[in-house]
């Protein structure tokens, strides 16, 4: 697991928040924040349960600064540090 | 698909659940205005002229005047009216200095019960407003995108190709058990009974209005507060504390509050390209009601984990299964089901909260729930945001109106203090 290039999370990411908010993935933007890619606070509880799925990472629990929900891709480098850590 | 707009339409569990809704309020003192749901559209005078051309169209309107019927088939079918009917009203324009003063009357204003959709043009100096009401009937379900994908003809609307729900009897069963085993649970806990009003009791209602722009700012205050994307159980916890203050005034027993729910359709096979399923609605839930009685710091903190731990055991996934095997169940099987669950909180509070992208599609400029309710259902929130947050709550003759004037206020000041 501790192989996974932040673009895999990335790539992961961005399908999961497709199938969340139900847009096209190609309209799903990792350089935008999670706002503005249409998750809200209930879609936002599902990707949490997603990540914690996937990779084992509890956020809820262990905490998330707004500095790693800037955008997506700050999302994916978090869990890349997380698991590489 | 290209289906003859005259062949009967299938229909999902939400529409069958709502027609039955629909059928137990005509006994209700709102019975012409039948829940339904207010769409403000911006619009233009040619765009008005074009829809004026669309509506004379005899097919659409035969659709929506049509109705929901079963009769010994599986499931129900929408059957288009056969003759033309006025099933869409599109009435004459009003002129008004400011639309706001009259947007209550138009919230509030009964639909016709032969009509399933009324769309009021409002000019302003500033704008053109469409005042459209939807009847639930319409609009939940798949019937909505039927319609709106027929009302679109040539349009603008891009509504992706609409397939319809196909039986999949395997997971239908595996939902059913799972819920069977999840309410059986709920069954087993005291839940707080709050009392099946009187049916000829009228809604008393409170609409409450926030910008788009003090929206923005409240879900920063309470995201830096609570932390990320706190903002619905944040406003989930306030109303429930609430209520659970009147509860106790009122020495309501049980152990637990039950949140019931809509059903979310998002991701659901079958219904790819919808629009009007981009609503995650709060699962049936039970919450010790000690969780309600701390402080709000820490009870948005219990509300966020139970939620968390719902959806990690997938109780949202079962209930969009069991939504679609509820189009196979007949009225008088849905009758006992809805009787015996008045008396807990399940089916008596509606918390939705709908988060649409429908303004990409339409212009919508804000989004209504009308403040009545089905009978049986003594209290209702309803949470919309669209261009802005608007929440409207209702009650049926189960406070005093002291203590509802009391909730309301208390609710609004607090809003008011987090946005200073």
């Amino acid at each position: 697991m501790s192989n996974i290039t932040e673009q895999e999370i990335l790539q992961k990411l961005c399908a999961e928040i497709a199938l969340i908010t139900r847009r096209p993935i190609e309209n799903i933007c990792p350089d935008a924040p999670l706002g503005e890619n249409g998750i809200d606070s209930m879609s936002f509880l599902e990707l949490l349960i997603f990540i914690k799925k996937e990779w084992s990472i509890d956020f809820l629990s262990e905490g998330l600064s707004p500095s790693f929900l800037k955008d997506v891709n700050a999302l994916a480098e978090r869990i890349r540090e997380v698991l590489h850590s | 698909m290209n289906r003859p707009s005259l062949q009967p339409i299938p229909l999902s569990g939400i529409d069958w659940m709502i027609s039955y809704v629909s059928r137990k309020s005509r006994c209700l003192p709102e019975r012409s205005n039948f829940f339904s749901i207010v769409l403000e559209l911006a619009c233009n005078t040619t765009a008005l002229e074009q829809l004026r051309h669309t509506l004379d169209q005899e097919d659409l309107q035969k659709l929506a005047g049509g109705r929901v019927k079963r009769g010994l088939q599986w499931y129900p079918k929408w059957y288009p009216a056969e003759h033309n009917t006025a099933g869409i009203r599109l009435e004459d324009e009003i002129p008004c200095q400011d639309w706001e003063a009259i947007r209550d009357i138009m919230l509030t204003r009964p639909l016709p019960s032969a009509c399933t959709v009324r769309i009021t043009p409002v000019r302003t100096p500033q704008k053109l407003i469409l005042a459209c009401s939807f009847s639930h009937l319409l609009f939940d379900g798949i019937g909505a995108e039927e319609f709106l994908r027929k009302a679109a003809g040539n349009g603008d609307f891009h509504l992706a190709e609409l397939q319809y729900p196909t039986t999949d009897w395997q997971t239908i069963r595996q939902a059913g058990v799972k819920m069977g085993n999840y309410m059986k649970e709920i069954n087993q806990k005291s839940i707080c009974r709050i009392p099946t009003p009187r049916k000829e009791t009228a809604v008393r209602y409170h609409i409450l209005r926030i910008s788009a722009e003090k929206l923005t700012l409240l879900q920063k205050k309470i995201d830096q507060k609570y932390g990320p994307f706190s903002f619905s159980i944040w406003l989930l916890a306030l109303l429930l504390q609430g209520m659970e203050k009147q509860f106790r005034k009122q020495e309501l027993p049980g152990e637990y509050i039950m949140i019931p729910m809509s059903v979310d359709l998002r991701n659901k096979r079958g219904l790819n390209g919808s629009i009007f399923f981009n609503q995650w609605s709060l699962m049936p839930l039970t919450v010790p009601r000690t969780v309600l009685q701390r402080t709000l710091t820490e009870t948005v903190q219990s509300l966020r984990a139970l939620y968390m731990t719902a959806l990690a055991e997938r109780v949202p996934e079962m209930f969009r299964d069991a939504a679609e095997a509820m189009r196979y169940i007949p009225y008088f099987g849905i009758d006992p089901v809805v009787r015996r669950h008045p008396g807990q909180t399940l089916g008596t509070m509606m918390f939705s909260y709908l988060n649409s992208n429908v303004s990409d599609i339409f212009n919508a400029q804000n989004f209504y729930h009308c403040p009545v309710m089905p009978a049986g259902c003594p209290l209702g929130f309803f949470v919309n945001n669209c261009n802005g947050l608007n929440l409207t709550i209702s009650e049926r003759g189960i406070f005093r109106s002291d203590d509802y004037t009391q909730f309301v206020n208390l609710f609004n000041r607090t809003l008011e203090e987090e946005l200073q």
